[in-house]
């Protein structure tokens, strides 16, 4: 997510105080645990390096919309998930993988991402297209 | 109702990985208040976040900490409580109407905002907070069977219907749908007839009337 060893080493503090401090409204059926620590891990990050915060979905919001449950019930158990999308992200082509983890670890744009890897948006578009679409299959493949 | 128009999944990849401004952000949470397919691309693509970040072989930051010590951790914390969440001035009806990462990004409640007249049947209110964040957010009020004049966004916008509905080029738009609308691309919303529209816009680059008296108009005022 862009920043040096230091202040990596200060969010990690922080991201650790705020799994402490949240650790009971953590619901393993959910999400996987390394989901729900990447979430918190990037609004420390976030928080620290924009100097904002990232906005949260509050399901207690009286405009939200619920999902019918047949939605809920389609989705696989949520460690057996992050397991396949581990084996999935292990065969990928590797341009595809270092798109997706400039995408992820230094929360850039599209663009920022091309320019740092000094490739055509059009490329770092397809890449990325293309490893979200394998991944995502994964990750709705049936039971 | 769900929503028929959505973000694109590169603008929820955009969101998921922190490289959206607030006021961009607070367009694709309200978004996803609205939207339960989108929440589930966004649950995806935090999983897929999560899954980097716990592959050593990834090479990802060193800010996390090992999975493994988290079970434990988990098993023991839960004592200290988060602090509250701010408390909500608006009426209950707004509440319901806009969503809450809309309503948060003004301290000003509902009913103290102050709605500006840019055009005959059309009004908006800058919310305020946003200094330096990079990009203008504003909700605009038409009546029904109004239209705002034909304009060209030099950045990105996104506009999240919330009341009424608009249509424009790319089709017809409803409570909870997005109009992503590419820089430099010029359209003209029309509004439906049979209810006033209430819309939340959000641009990173200014937003130029095509034609010389909307100009005029737009720098009167000051929309």
């Amino acid at each position: 997510m862009g920043m040096d060893a230091t202040a990596a080493e200060e969010v990690s503090q922080e991201v650790l105080m705020t799994v402490w401090r949240r650790a009971a409204t953590y619901d393993p059926a959910q999400a996987a645990a390394s989901t729900w620590i990447y979430t918190i891990a990037r609004n420390r990050v976030i928080d620290r390096w924009r100097r904002q915060r990232h906005i949260e979905v509050d399901p207690a919001d009286p405009a939200f919309l619920p999902a019918t449950t047949d939605d809920a019930d389609d989705r696989i158990d949520a460690n057996r998930r992050a397991e396949r999308l581990r084996a999935a992200l292990g065969e990928l082509p590797s341009e595809q993988a270092e798109v997706l983890r400039v995408s992820y670890f230094e929360g850039k744009s599209q663009t920022a991402v091309a320019d740092q890897l000094d490739v055509p948006l059009g490329t770092v578009k397809s890449r990325t297209r293309l490893a979200l679409a394998r991944l995502r299959t994964v990750l709705q493949e049936a039971t | 109702m769900t929503p028929n128009h959505h973000p694109g999944e590169e603008v929820l990849l955009a969101h998921v990985s922190g490289a959206l401004v607030l006021p961009m952000q607070a367009a694709i949470a309200a978004h996803l208040t609205l939207c339960p397919v989108c929440r589930a691309t966004a649950a995806d693509l935090e999983a897929i976040g999560g899954a980097l970040f716990d592959d050593p072989a990834a090479g990802g930051p060193a800010v996390m900490p090992l999975t493994g010590e988290i079970d434990s951790l988990i098993a023991r914390a839960g004592a200290v409580a988060e602090p509250p969440a701010p408390e909500d001035r608006d009426d209950p009806a707004w509440q319901r109407l806009v969503p809450a990462p809309i309503r948060h990004l003004s301290s000003t409640p509902s009913t103290e905002m102050q709605w500006r007249r840019f055009l005959p049947g059309v009004t908006y209110v800058d919310l305020a907070d946003l200094a330096g964040q990079g990009a203008k957010a504003r909700l605009v009020r038409t009546v029904a069977g109004g239209a705002l004049p034909p304009h060209v966004h030099h950045g990105l916008e996104l506009t999240l219907v919330l009341a009424g509905g608009l249509s424009d080029q790319h089709g017809h738009f409803r409570r909870g749908d997005m109009l992503v609308v590419e820089p430099e691309v010029s359209h003209r919303p029309v509004m439906d007839d049979d209810e006033d529209c209430l819309c939340f816009g959000v641009t990173d680059g200014a937003v130029v009337m095509t034609r010389m008296v909307d100009r005029i108009r737009q720098a009167i005022s000051k929309y």
